[in-house]
């Protein structure tokens, strides 16, 4: 073999191996900004030498195979960390959409409609008979009720538009696990003859990282190269060759539950199990958060209602009658001051008897009292107390949220940095590759020529 | 570590996001110069904010609340110190006229009956359009003479027609000042051992008319009286007044006090504001100076 043909065949070889490495190399620099890939190494190793009488002969390399540079380990955690990411960056947008709903800090909110509420009534102590002082009353009655009404509705809002985001998700959730069954046929198929697929694990690893930033899973990969997923309580959502639906369910409350169908096609509501991912943040805020402040809202209001209607009631209108109920309604979202005292102000009950009207103030000086009373908690907090906590606790929702999603987010960041410095591309270190290559290429050439020319020199011989 | 094209990239990115967003907190501070934008701004701040404001609200409403029942003392005094002045010249009617002819006793009656009516009107004077002293009954004159009766004695007799009330104004929390709004005890209390001023002064006009200089001496001293009842109710109006008065200097007092913890909670320490936007302007541009360094070279650059 250690003829001229052979240092021929063994330079083409050359010549063919480096223009592989300089594939792999433009094939990398090409993917410098492409999420999720793994920079790839053409393997090279020498031919099987032989046998001359000097021993064995070098015979020049060939390319085995191409590698890709990948941390399995750092990719599962990578995944695993993205749940909590997913959850709290769809958390705090939720719940910051609330805090704005409560915002109170201009001073055109909920608290400064309950003090204009009051003081109303005290204006109409020092003047029980006065037109101004009962239509003053009406109005700041009704700017109450209207406030109770619109942040009942808002958040009411908000829950839908969480709503809305749920069942988004769930379809994008089954939107990638029809491409994980799609990446893990296409795998299995390229790698059962003992090559990897590179770019097909990068793209299913890619799909796996944004299924991990809306619901928490488990995956393992089976003998095959599938990767299977699996939801909370081991229910599968990918499996070798199919995967299963999420589906969302309209629940009591109105609002569309998360359930797994089964090959059945029967349904089971797993919105308790989630634990991860955007749903969660979004499922956290929509039944929990907002279900809360909006109940809370409504003990305010019913008491409000109660105590006010209880005073009114006894006491007395302008013409002698015995109190009507003052508002209407049993909670945030229906309170309304009664149609018949908007339409007449003399219905309002300031006096405490019906024969000391018109100029008997103490019935609206109790009532005005109230706003001092201990009527909520448990007779620990008064009105506002009770709505500054309101407001409080959103406000630490915020805060809270914040600080997980950073944290989160700085976790992230190191783990992309790592998975960075593993698989990413350096377009300094394939400029390199690439000129080592390239002056192997131009050396494998000079071999060629070098052998045509001695090739020649036997011919002159002739 | 292996530092790539991207990490580089990435990590210069997320410092700029990170500046921008300070950046964007600090102009919201000096722009609304308010430290607490939002609940989440310090959560524990914005309850006392609100805590604050209602207190302030509260305070507007106490001050309005003592005004009304300063301008309803000031307005009654007025009243009554005239009704003194009254009483007095109809007294010195009456002791002129008990040694005088019959003829200026008639025209003294008449000049009487006319001061009568007068110290009637104030009785029945109002505040807002209320009567001031006929109880809770505030839409309804708490004095009334029937001019259709055939003697003079019924024409100058005048009945009762409030009840009675009182007024509360609340001062403060939970606490109520109360003004005696009984016309009774001021000008109708022969019931209750005092004195009836219109009677008083009916049985004067009457003395004058029919020329009893008997009945004419006797009032005097019941006039006298009836100055005292007024002067005693003038001289308890003070103390009320002074409550009201104390009170409003302490909300005056008190006022500055909440703004002050209002503006502490709320407002925006400006100069801290502007020096930190400073820093972070600097931060903000070395950065950017740097990602313009640091993206510009790679090897290729230096390839020829």
């Amino acid at each position: 073999m250690s003829d001229i043909n052979g240092i021929l065949s063994l330079a083409g070889q050359a010549l063919m191996t480096q223009q592989k490495a300089i594939n792999v190399t433009s094939h990398n620099i090409a993917n410098v900004n492409t999420p999720g890939y793994s920079r790839q190494r053409l393997q090279l190793s020498t031919n099987t030498p032989v046998n001359t009488s000097m021993g064995l002969m070098g015979n020049g390399v060939s390319a085995d195979s191409i590698e890709r540079l990948y941390d399995r380990f750092l990719g599962a955690q990578i995944n695993n960390e993205n749940q909590s990411l997913g959850r709290w960056d769809a958390q705090r947008g939720a719940v910051e959409m609330v805090e704005t709903i409560f915002n109170e800090s201009d001073g055109y909110g909920l608290s400064t409609a309950m003090s204009k509420f009051w003081d109303a009534w005290q204006s109409l102590t020092n003047n029980p008979s006065g037109l101004t002082e009962r239509q003053l009353l009406i109005t700041a009655s009704q700017v109450l009720a209207n406030t109770f009404n619109q942040l009942d509705s808002d958040l009411m809002q908000s829950q839908q538009d969480l709503d809305i985001a749920v069942q988004g998700t769930v379809a994008e959730i089954n939107r990638l696990a029809e491409q994980l069954v799609d990446l893990n046929q296409k795998i299995i198929s390229a790698e059962s003859g003992a090559l990897t697929a590179n770019d097909y694990n990068d793209q299913r690893e890619q799909v796996l990282k944004q299924l991990s930033e809306l619901i928490n899973v488990n995956t393992f990969e089976d003998a095959n190269g599938a990767t299977h997923v699996l939801l909370a309580n081991g229910r599968p959502l990918v499996g070798a060759g199919r995967s299963w639906q999420l589906s969302t369910q309209i629940n009591p409350s109105g609002l569309q539950d998360v359930v797994w169908v089964d090959e059945s096609g029967t349904t089971t509501d797993i919105s308790a199990d989630i634990s991860g991912g955007k749903l969660k943040g979004y499922l956290e805020v929509r039944d929990v958060i907002i279900t809360d402040g909006m109940n809370r809202l409504d003990a305010l209001a019913q008491a409000l209602i109660a105590d006010v209607n209880t005073l009114h009631q006894s006491g007395f209108a302008l013409d002698g009658s015995a109190g009507e109920i003052f508002f209407n309604g049993s909670s945030a979202g229906n309170i309304e001051l009664n149609t018949n005292i908007a339409g007449n102000p003399d219905l309002i009950a300031a006096a405490a008897g019906a024969l000391t009207v018109p100029g008997d103030n103490r019935q609206a000086i109790e009532i005005a009292n109230l706003q001092y009373q201990l009527n909520m908690s448990g007779n620990t907090a008064t009105y506002n107390d009770y709505y500054s906590a309101l407001i409080r606790d959103t406000g630490n929702e915020v805060l809270k949220s914040d600080a997980y999603y950073h944290h989160q987010a700085d976790m992230m960041t190191q783990l992309e940095n790592r998975r960075e410095s593993i698989s990413g591309v350096s377009l300094d270190e394939e400029m390199i590759n690439l000129i080592k290559f390239q002056n192997a290429y131009t050396a494998a050439a000079k071999m060629i020529s070098a052998a045509d020319e001695m090739m020649q020199t036997i011919l002159q011989m002739v | 570590m292996r530092v790539t094209h991207n990490t580089m990239t990435e990590s210069l990115v997320r410092y700029l996001t990170a500046q921008n967003e300070a950046l964007y907190d600090r102009q919201a501070i000096i722009a609304s110069q308010k430290r607490i934008n939002k609940a989440s701004d310090d959560p524990i701040g914005m309850g006392k904010v609100l805590d604050y404001r209602q207190t302030l609200a509260s305070i507007d409403q106490y001050q309005a609340n003592i005004q009304s029942g300063m301008t309803r003392l000031d307005v009654t005094e007025t009243h009554l110190a005239l009704v003194d002045d009254l009483l007095q010249v109809v007294r010195s009617i009456g002791q002129t006229e008990a040694d005088s002819s019959s003829q200026s006793r008639q025209l003294a009656a008449e000049e009487v009956k006319m001061l009568y009516d007068q110290i009637l009107d104030l009785a029945n004077s109002k505040l807002n359009n209320n009567y001031i002293f006929s109880g809770y009954q505030t839409k309804t004159a708490p004095f009334s003479r029937d001019d259709t009766l055939a003697t003079t004695f019924d024409r100058y007799t005048v009945s009762y027609n409030g009840d009675a009330g009182d007024v509360q104004f609340i001062v403060a929390n939970n606490t109520e000042v109360t003004i005696d709004a009984d016309g009774r005890p001021v000008f109708h209390n022969a019931a209750a051992g005092g004195v009836n001023i219109f009677d008083t002064i009916r049985d004067l006009i009457v003395g004058l008319e029919n020329d009893d200089t008997d009945a004419i001496s006797a009032q005097s001293g019941l006039i006298d009286q009836a100055r005292t009842q007024i002067n005693n109710i003038r001289a308890a109006n003070p103390t009320i007044y002074y409550q009201l008065e104390v009170t409003e200097k302490h909300w005056q007092n008190y006022t500055p006090k909440i703004q002050d913890l209002l503006a502490k909670e709320e407002d925006a320490d400006i100069t801290k504001a502007v020096v930190e936007l400073q820093s972070i302007e600097l931060a903000y541009q070395t950065t950017l100076a740097t990602t313009a360094r640091i993206l510009q070279p790679g090897l290729i650059q230096f390839l020829k």
